[in-house]
């Protein structure tokens, strides 16, 4: 006789089990042809800034592609359909969702993700199923001969950096030493070493570098040993844009009257709101203003594009996630197939991209042992009054 | 390094510190009273920083109506909280533990929901900066430092010589002898909560200005709280204040001369603590 | 002399074929998962038996990842070595710092676990030479082939946690029902009594505290050679707050808890994957559900199901 309480355990388990047997049968598409296309972003949590980003920009692509009938693959229209899955910053969680997408849609494409973690913990996933994984982070280890089918997508400190540093050295020859501030987690560590290395083959002398604890928001203590060394400037390019804007009201109001300094892309309305206007004068960034010089027609047809899907304010974070999809796009039509070995190679073998951002290309052979990093532009520009200014455009060098 | 970077490093400590006492005074008192760890209470902290963010950004009333209705806000909420969450589970160690931690991921998930993650920020009230024997202090902080000891003279004028003041120490030192006393628990620990929100409300709204909001500042900032009291002294209100400042100038003169090792110092001086003298510096045991 | 139930038996089979029922990748790494936590709340279980909350408990989780995988990279050991010797020596961190630790009682050693959790992480972080850092370690090998069997797809790997969670599961019923056992749950009942009739309470709860931690150390160090990745971040304060959360939603009382619990925990969220933003605020109302409304865990459903009315404890 068995007793009730087996018999509940046990239906529980044949359930659970009928449930991920029919599951796969309930996802059913129309009748016209359909591409899915995976993506693991942070979209809750702390770096869903990011994440929503991205899917701010890679939507855009994709109902700009829809719009127009679908992707033409050797002669077959297919519509674009992204599976978003969440990987809240996560090793695990992001693990679970590849799994998901891999094994269970089927997906030979995938987008993503923002932290090192997800991606190593991912790609012993991908890599052997030869699943085309186009990625970012900010870690090296990401791109290697021995991971052929991951790309990054994004600029990372290591190209950001060989652009602004050189400019830097042009533009302010009276600077000479430089601190540096970074948040203490993975890509704060890697970012501390990129920054280092170019300081230095830049001339540039380091003369303080520390890393605080994720969550502070009163950098007194930091700032103040920071400011004895009399830094010409302060680079923290790692630090989250909330905890880059007090930085900047902080140091100031502690009366540093060096240059702040920070390879990544900033919001410079929130930035100003936290930092205070007077504070963030001044302030060099790698922010592209869509709206003003050195703007191309593929930039200005973004940028409404986004005000017609998402209304104002425009996000100046998301442009550089266009080309996940954009490349991926014409790397599929090119290759005129759905194999991510043909599209792999043709990956590999175009020497020019046309983008958004103009003319890119895959580098990094030297540097990384494959050639799989985008190098697109690096926009560097000046906080003036609120308000954006372009200082400088350049091409990172990257052998 | 001179005087003035000294002074700095000081004046640093004393802020961080007057910071965490503001967040682990209302904790303290809630284990006092009540012999619960409530790690909704950085959530409260949170709460009273946005209820700041929407009443002064969004409705426009000024800054120090905003904070004083945030408090109120905030105080009825954590009764609201009591009364249907912890309530139920007042004597049982383990279980009340877990519904304060389903509370706190219930509150830190909504406010994600509903607020977004993206930094909000309050404008601040006052600018400028003071100089104070060669170091620099802004005035945003002199005010915050002024309201922080404010509040704590209150509080701890109120638990000492106010009858319902009496009334808690009596119920935290022994429930049912109180009880038999005729002092209502359940009353007293409604009032307990309330007074402990709306402290944690008040340490959120005082330090909108300065950061920014965010959903996520409440577990860092119980983590914090956790870490003072446990220094100074579960339930006790004199060592919130000792352990919190304590703490404070540890990780100002650690950070500043010692480097990110820091970040390990407040869990080091935990574990002394509850090795060498468990009550902690001001505790009874 | 185990007496097997037919219920018992049935749910066997079932876990058994499991992988013949579906070949499906995505499910079985959910079932693997599953077995993890399973493995190593059954750990927390032990602790808890003698009436100390641990708070800390991903920390030796942690201690066993690592361990295993510089054992198995740097030393060159073989993972079937390794598991086992990850356990020890999780074992081994728990008898140095329970040693001073555990005469600590109530809520201060929940503190001083999680507190230590913490710095164990914060050591794994500051040592990067050998630890990986923040980076983590990537490129773990699975374990090396055994009776032929090869560790290339997920069925392996199922049969392997499979095993273990059922190892750990007998050795749990077995120590209930010890002279062991009935020790800890005396200790938990009142520690003065037990002292009173000569019971040496921190031999027993030091105990119940090593073997609660081996068996993390065994979850963390398969954890490791099957994602083939380890970093800190696996291993935080949140996840210690989870294996709690799991041993009390499965219900503390049953040996069967920690297996509800994870299983209950780590599949909800699984099928409510339709609104991901959503997720922590469904897990925390689920949580805060079963406290309401099932206080002794899943494991009473069955029996509230009946109408009788459990005793919370």
């Amino acid at each position: 006789m068995m007793k009730r309480k087996h018999r509940v355990i046990i239906s529980l388990i044949g359930f659970m089990g009928v449930i991920g047997l029919i599951f796969p049968a309930l996802s059913y598409s129309g009748p016209e042809k359909v591409l899915q296309i995976g993506a693991i972003f942070p979209l809750s949590g702390r770096a869903a800034t990011w994440g929503l980003a991205a899917q701010k920009a890679i939507t855009i692509k994709q109902k700009e592609v829809n719009a127009r009938g679908g992707l033409n693959v050797g002669g077959e229209k297919y519509k674009i359909e992204i599976i978003w899955e969440d990987d809240k910053y996560n090793a695990a969680t992001g693990r679970m969702a590849a799994e998901k997408l891999v094994n269970r849609d089927k997906v030979k494409f995938i987008l993503g993700s923002q932290s090192s973690a997800v991606l190593l913990a991912v790609q012993p996933i991908t890599e052997p199923q030869k699943i085309l994984f186009l990625l970012n982070s900010y870690a090296k280890e990401v791109l290697s001969p021995d991971k052929p089918y991951s790309f990054r997508m994004v600029l990372t400190s290591n190209e950001i950096l060989q652009g602004m540093y050189p400019w830097a050295a042009k533009t302010y020859p009276t600077l000479k030493t430089v601190a540096f501030i970074e948040p203490n987690d993975a890509s704060g560590w890697s970012i501390e070493k990129d920054c280092q290395r170019i300081a230095e083959q830049n001339k540039f002398q380091m003369v303080f570098s520390q890393f605080y604890e994720r969550g502070t928001s009163d950098f007194y203590p930091l700032l103040n040993k920071l400011l004895a060394q009399k830094p010409d400037f302060i680079d923290f390019t790692g630090a989250a844009p909330g905890d880059q804007a007090l930085i900047v009201k902080q140091v100031r109001e502690l009366g540093y009257k060096g240059k702040t300094f920070a390879g990544t892309t900033i919001d410079p309305i929130q930035f100003c709101k936290i930092a205070g206007l007077a504070n963030s004068e001044g302030h060099i960034s790698n922010t592209h203003d869509l709206l003003g010089a050195y703007t191309t027609d593929g930039q200005r047809k973004y940028h409404d594009d986004y005000i017609a899907i998402y209304g104002k304010p425009f996000d100046p974070v998301t442009p550089k996630y266009h080309v996940y999809l954009d490349i991926l796009l014409q790397a599929i039509e090119k290759a005129g197939s759905l194999d991510p070995v043909k599209v792999k190679e043709t990956m590999e073998k175009t020497e020019n991209w046309e983008t958004i951002f103009g003319a890119s290309k895959f580098g990094g052979k030297e540097h990384y042992g494959i050639k799989h990093q985008i190098i697109t532009p690096v926009y560097v520009s000046e906080l003036v009054g609120g308000k954006l200014v372009n200082r400088g455009t350049m091409m990172p060098t990257l052998p | 390094m001179d005087f003035a970077f000294f002074v700095q490093v000081f004046i640093n400590g004393l802020m961080l510190g007057l910071t965490y006492v503001l967040i682990a005074s209302g904790f303290s008192l809630i284990y006092g009273i009540m012999r619960l760890l409530n790690f909704a209470h950085g959530e409260f902290y949170m709460l009273g920083a946005f209820a700041t963010y929407l009443l002064s950004e969004h409705l426009g009333l000024d800054y120090f109506t905003a904070l004083i209705l945030s408090m109120i806000i905030i105080a009825g909420l954590g009764m609201l909280v009591y009364r249907f969450f912890f309530r139920p589970f007042r004597d049982q160690h383990d279980p009340s533990l877990v519904i304060a931690l389903g509370i706190a991921m219930l509150i830190g998930g909504l406010a994600l929901l509903i607020f977004g993650e993206k930094d909000k920020s309050v404008s601040p009230v006052v600018s400028g900066v003071i100089q104070i024997l060669g170091a620099t202090l802004s005035v945003e902080r002199m005010v915050v430092i002024f309201s922080a000891i404010l509040l704590m003279t209150a509080l701890t004028l109120f638990i000492k010589f106010s009858k319902t003041g009496q009334a808690m120490r009596a119920v935290a030192q022994d429930r049912e002898a109180a009880a038999l006393q005729g002092i209502g628990v359940d009353s007293t620990f409604m009032l307990c909560m309330g007074i402990s929100s709306a402290l944690a409300g008040a340490a959120g709204a005082l330090l909108a200005p300065l950061f920014f909001v965010n959903p996520f500042l409440g577990m860092h900032a119980v983590l914090k709280a956790l870490v003072v009291v446990v220094i100074g002294g579960l339930g006790s209100i004199p060592g919130a204040i000792a352990g919190g400042l304590l703490l404070g100038f540890v990780e100002s003169f650690g950070t500043t001369f010692l480097g990110d090792i820091t970040e390990m110092m407040g869990f080091v001086m935990v574990m002394l603590v509850l090795l060498f003298r468990p009550q902690g510096l001001f505790g009874h045991g | 002399m185990a007496k097997v139930k037919l219920g018992h038996l049935i749910v066997l089979i079932v876990l058994l074929t499991l992988p013949v029922a579906t070949r499906d990748p995505y499910f079985l790494n959910l079932f693997i998962t599953v077995g993890i936590w399973t493995t190593s709340v059954w750990g927390v279980r032990l602790i808890m038996s003698t009436g100390q909350l641990t708070l800390g408990h991903a920390a030796y989780m942690a201690v066993g990842a690592y361990a295993s995988t510089l054992l198995t990279m740097k030393a060159g050991l073989s993972f079937w070595l390794a598991f086992p010797l990850a356990g020890m020596i999780s074992s081994l961190i728990a008898l140095l710092i329970g040693y001073p630790i555990l005469r600590i009682k109530g809520v201060y050693f929940s503190i001083i676990t999680f507190a230590f959790a913490e710095i164990i992480r914060l050591i794994i972080v500051h040592w990067p030479d050998v630890l990986g850092g923040y980076g983590g370690i990537p490129s773990i090998p699975p374990p090396q082939p055994i009776f032929s069997i090869r560790f290339t797809s997920r069925v392996p790997f199922y049969y392997l946690i499979l095993a273990i969670s059922l190892a750990t599961y007998l050795f749990m019923v077995r120590i209930e029902k010890s002279r062991l056992g009935r020790i800890f749950s005396s200790i938990h009942e009142s520690d003065t009594l037990a002292e009173s009739i000569g019971i040496n309470i921190m031999k027993y709860k030091m105990i119940a505290f090593c073997l609660g931690c081996f068996f993390a150390g065994l979850s963390g160090s398969f954890y490791a050679h099957y994602f083939n990745f380890t970093s800190p971040e696996f291993f935080t304060i949140w996840q210690s707050i989870y294996c709690l959360i799991f041993v009390i939603v499965g219900g503390v009382g049953s040996v069967l808890g920690p297996f509800l619990g994870s299983l209950f925990m780590t599949l909800v969220p699984e099928f409510l994957r339709v609104a991901k933003e959503y997720e922590p605020v469904v897990y925390a109302i689920i949580l805060i559900l079963i406290m309401f409304l099932l206080p002794g865990g899943l494991v009473t459903l069955p029996d509230r199901l009946r109408g009788k009315e459990k005793k919370t404890h």
